[in-house]
């Protein structure tokens, strides 16, 4: 193969500016939210004593996940040697630590006390998953960075697969640890599996390498480089495959609750009358971020399509995000089963079907988070040279 | 793993101020508060609802300092004298730990009345919930900043000067216990601060406790309810508390999930 | 190509690279916010005038206080928090009985006017404090009464009194809050 040569991006076009300003706007509106909820209080979300999470962990969630999964190029490339992926590898690390960082502004901003935050890195408790959390996080990102300086400085080129297994290792942790937040809750049924964690791991496979596609799609495009077909419907394939082995671990997760009767009321909410839950999981979940894509990767009349590539990635994404929103917000809206079995009332919506809406606030932290991450990307494009010249198909290197 | 704050700079200095004569042993203060403070500590007791530990703590004449791994607090509650129109003991710890319950889903409640029906057979009891303060505690292992803490005599307490808001205890805890203050507070009583962006529940009265008192839910049930509620210690089998879960049985809420609660119902 | 886009590129560098100085300046500054508070509030500041205490004296002297007073309130309240140890003036609800009283107008001091005792110097000196977001910020009779019930604390105060003349006000002589740390801090060690 021949040396692939990376140039930065030019940023000098209105196109440009005028999604920097777009980011920045939403950024700023984020901030703005982060502030308000700071200032007055979670009152102005819609999240409750009954839905503790909400929109901020939905999308934080999403952002984290992806993150971990949009490595995996890089890994492909690195650890795996295919070298058909290597001149993505960059770009799949830049991506990964924007993500990553859009996902924890977030999760920060939320804080009761975002002004504790500082708290988080002196006290310990070394039971819980979530401190676990905080080192898999700073740590991805110190290893992602340094990957991509391994990448990036030719004397250390020969490092890389050294740092990109440890950063390979590094991201299946993180994204069992993140699974685990859900996994480990004996509390409520409609999580509490051990298989959380794994259906989280490949649930980043498919969201991280949907969002990688889109990006990849749209900087190449927004720069006039070429980039090949042959590429493209390589990566195309990958995501259908991903997207599959979501829906077969939502398959086994779901079967596994429902053959417990234990769980057969959550899963019914779930499943079948849950109202907007149901339809997010149904239309969303399997529709929107499994058939629909892999439908318009492979069905004869769209599979060598471009545009269908584009548009199967987005539907993950929206998918992703409908399957988070089902799983954080869902699995919440379920009541706590304290007496089993039993009808239970009181003053504190014990019984009952938890209500939650989310209010604008939420919504636009949320949407500054990814914005931030698409902001960093766009930056960090600019400054350094992450793409490569040109990704056109070449003679001789046979898929 | 978190450093106390006086293990540095000693006792804050007091070691060098103390007149003469009131460091006692190898361990100075320690030892000297141990004996100064002697008379007023609660030993294992045998406790009646409404009557004060501190006569107890004296006849006894045991000491100790502050909370005691020697004691486990903990509550049976007879549910076949809880009557459902009852709320004296959510009117009595909405008092005296002055938060307010107006109905919004935002609103905190420490302590409530759960009706619970059995559909099959149509069985009914009223049941008051708070924190049940376990042994495992899955609100203390998920903290991230160990906010969530159970102290030495079983309370399981927020230390809200590390909590910082994340909620992952809220997720966790099996019986909804812990409430998240959503907005700005004002008029707190100076013995429960609590405040916006952190989480708050049932602190068993642990000032009231610690000044040698049972929790207001306790007092309130033995004064204007059933008198339902026995609070004492449950590692002293000559506690009436002890005797009465020796003698009766009684179930705690979730036992599936081997959690320990301290606190344990009858009739349920 | 490579001849051309390196040229290309050079231009592009030299256009940019005031831009990405600038804001990178323009970040330190806002990240130094804190600085620039402290420097705003101490350029025509005022010594603040300490509101007066009740009581004989203080539960440690008064200069030590100055200087570790955050010190002694957190060893207090881990003791407090964590181990059950409750002290019967020596807590911050203690602090309010002693230092803080009603106005002329019959109100309690806001946390944020300067004639609240901490904030009186906190204002002064740009320390932000949190502690009555959630603390109450007033002497409270059944507060007092319970930990004089409890008993739980008998922990003698420091033998020597602080330099505190009751019902009057103690004034920080009109030096710097630098000057004044280093002479308290000198005075305290000597004293000791």
């Amino acid at each position: 193969m021949n040396a692939i040569h990376y140039r930065e991006i030019d940023g000098r076009s209105a196109g440009f500016w005028g999604l920097a300003a777009l980011l920045l706007t939403f950024m700023a509106a984020g901030a703005t939210a982060g502030y308000f909820m700071e200032r007055i209080g979670h009152i102005i979300t819609g999240m409750t004593n009954q839905v503790v999470w909400g929109m901020p962990h939905v999308f934080a969630v999403f952002l984290i996940v992806a993150a971990s999964g949009a490595l995996n190029v890089a890994s492909i490339a690195s650890v795996f040697a295919r070298v058909e992926y290597k001149p993505l590898a960059r770009l799949s690390g830049l991506v990964a630590i924007a993500l990553l960082i859009g996902g924890l502004a977030i999760l920060v901003l939320d804080l009761g006390r975002p002004d504790r935050i500082g708290l988080a890195l002196t006290h310990y408790n070394f039971r819980s998953i979530f401190a676990w959390n905080i080192f898999l996080y700073t740590g991805f990102i110190v290893l992602t960075g340094w990957y991509l300086w391994v990448m990036m400085e030719r004397r250390l080129n020969r490092y890389g697969r050294m740092v990109g297994t440890v950063a390979f290792l590094w991201r299946l942790i993180l994204t069992t640890g993140t699974g685990s937040i859900f996994g480990f809750l004996v509390a409520r049924q409609p999580y509490d599996e051990a298989i959380m964690a794994p259906m989280f791991i490949v649930m980043s496979f498919s969201f991280g390498l949907a969002i990688f596609i889109l990006v990849l799609m749209g900087a190449f495009k927004g720069t006039g480089r070429a980039l090949g077909d042959q590429l493209l419907m390589r990566l195309k394939n990958l995501l259908g495959v991903f997207a599959a082995a979501v829906l077969y671990f939502l398959l086994a997760f779901h079967i596994t609750k429902l053959y417990e009767a234990e769980f057969r009321g959550s899963e019914a909410f779930l499943l079948w009358n849950g109202g907007i839950y149901t339809a997010l999981f149904w239309f969303g979940a399997v529709f929107l971020g499994g058939v629909l894509p892999m439908l318009l990767f492979w069905l004869p009349q769209t599979r060598r399509s471009r545009n269908a590539v584009a548009w199967g990635s987005a539907s993950v994404v929206v998918g992703g995000l409908a399957l988070m929103y089902d799983i954080i917000i869902g699995g919440q809206a379920w009541p706590l089963s304290i007496f089993p079995g039993m009808q239970v009332s009181s003053s504190f919506y014990d019984g009952v079907v938890n209500y939650y809406a989310p209010s604008l606030p939420e919504c636009a932290l949320g949407l500054g988070g990814c914005a931030l991450a698409l902001f960093i990307t766009l930056f960090a494009l600019k400054l350094l040279p992450f793409l490569p010249e040109t990704l056109a198909d070449e003679q001789g290197q046979a898929g | 793993m978190r450093p106390r704050p006086h293990s540095e700079e000693g006792r804050v200095g007091r070691s060098r101020e103390e007149p003469a004569g009131f460091e006692e042993g190898e361990n100075g203060i320690d030892e000297g508060r141990r004996r100064l403070v002697g008379a007023a500590v609660v030993g294992a007791l045998v406790l009646a609802p409404g009557v004060s530990l501190i006569a107890y703590a004296e006849a006894d004449g045991r000491r100790a300092t502050g909370a005691s791994s020697k004691r486990r607090w903990g509550l049976l509650i007879d549910t076949t004298k809880c009557k459902p129109s009852c709320t004296a003991c959510v009117t009595a710890c909405s008092s005296y730990n002055g938060w307010k319950n107006e109905g919004r889903p935002t609103d905190p409640q420490w302590i409530r009345k759960v009706q619970v029906t059995d559909p099959k057979t149509g069985f009914s009891r009223s049941v008051p919930v708070m924190c049940q303060h376990c042994a495992n505690a899955p609100c203390v292992e998920v903290c991230p900043t160990g906010a969530s803490f159970r102290r030495a005599d079983g309370i399981v307490l927020v230390d809200r000067h590390i909590c910082i808001g994340c909620r992952f205890c809220m997720m966790a805890c099996p019986y909804k216990a812990r409430s998240f203050v959503s907005e700005n507070l004002t008029e707190q009583k100076p013995w429960a601060p609590r405040g916006k962006g952190t989480v708050e529940g049932c602190t068993l009265c642990v000032p009231r406790i610690d000044a040698g008192k049972v929790p207001a839910c306790v007092e309130a049930c033995a004064r204007e309810g059933g008198g339902a509620m026995t609070f004492g210690n449950l590692k002293d089998p000559a506690s009436a508390l002890s005797r009465a879960l020796a003698e009766y049985p009684s179930v705690q809420l979730r036992a599936d999930l081997m959690l320990d609660p301290g606190v344990h119902y009858r009739g349920l | 190509m490579c001849a051309a886009s390196r040229s290309q590129r050079g231009v592009r560098r030299m256009g940019d690279r005031p831009i990405i100085l600038g804001a990178l300046a323009l970040l330190l500054v806002i990240l130094a916010a804190p600085f620039w508070d402290g420097v705003l509030a101490h350029t025509g500041g005022v010594p603040p005038a300490i509101p007066a205490a009740k009581g004989a004296h203080c539960v440690r002297p008064t200069r030590w206080m100055l200087k570790y007073h955050m010190k002694l309130l957190m060893q207090l309240r881990y003791e407090a928090v964590h181990e059950g140890i409750r002290h019967k003036d020596e807590s911050l609800p203690g602090c309010m009985s002693c230092h803080v009283s009603r106005l002329p107008d019959g109100k309690y001091p806001s946390v944020t006017s300067k004639k609240f005792f901490c904030n009186a110097c906190h204002d002064y000196v740009g320390v932000r404090i949190d502690c009555f977001s959630c603390h109450t910020n007033r002497p409270d009779a059944a507060y007092r009464a319970m930990q004089e019930a409890s008993r739980a604390v008998v922990l003698a105060h420091a033998g020597r009194p602080a330099a505190i003349v009751p019902g009057q006000a103690v004034s920080i002589s009109s030096v710097s809050p630098r000057t004044q740390a280093t002479r308290w801090r000198s005075r305290f060690w000597r004293s000791q």
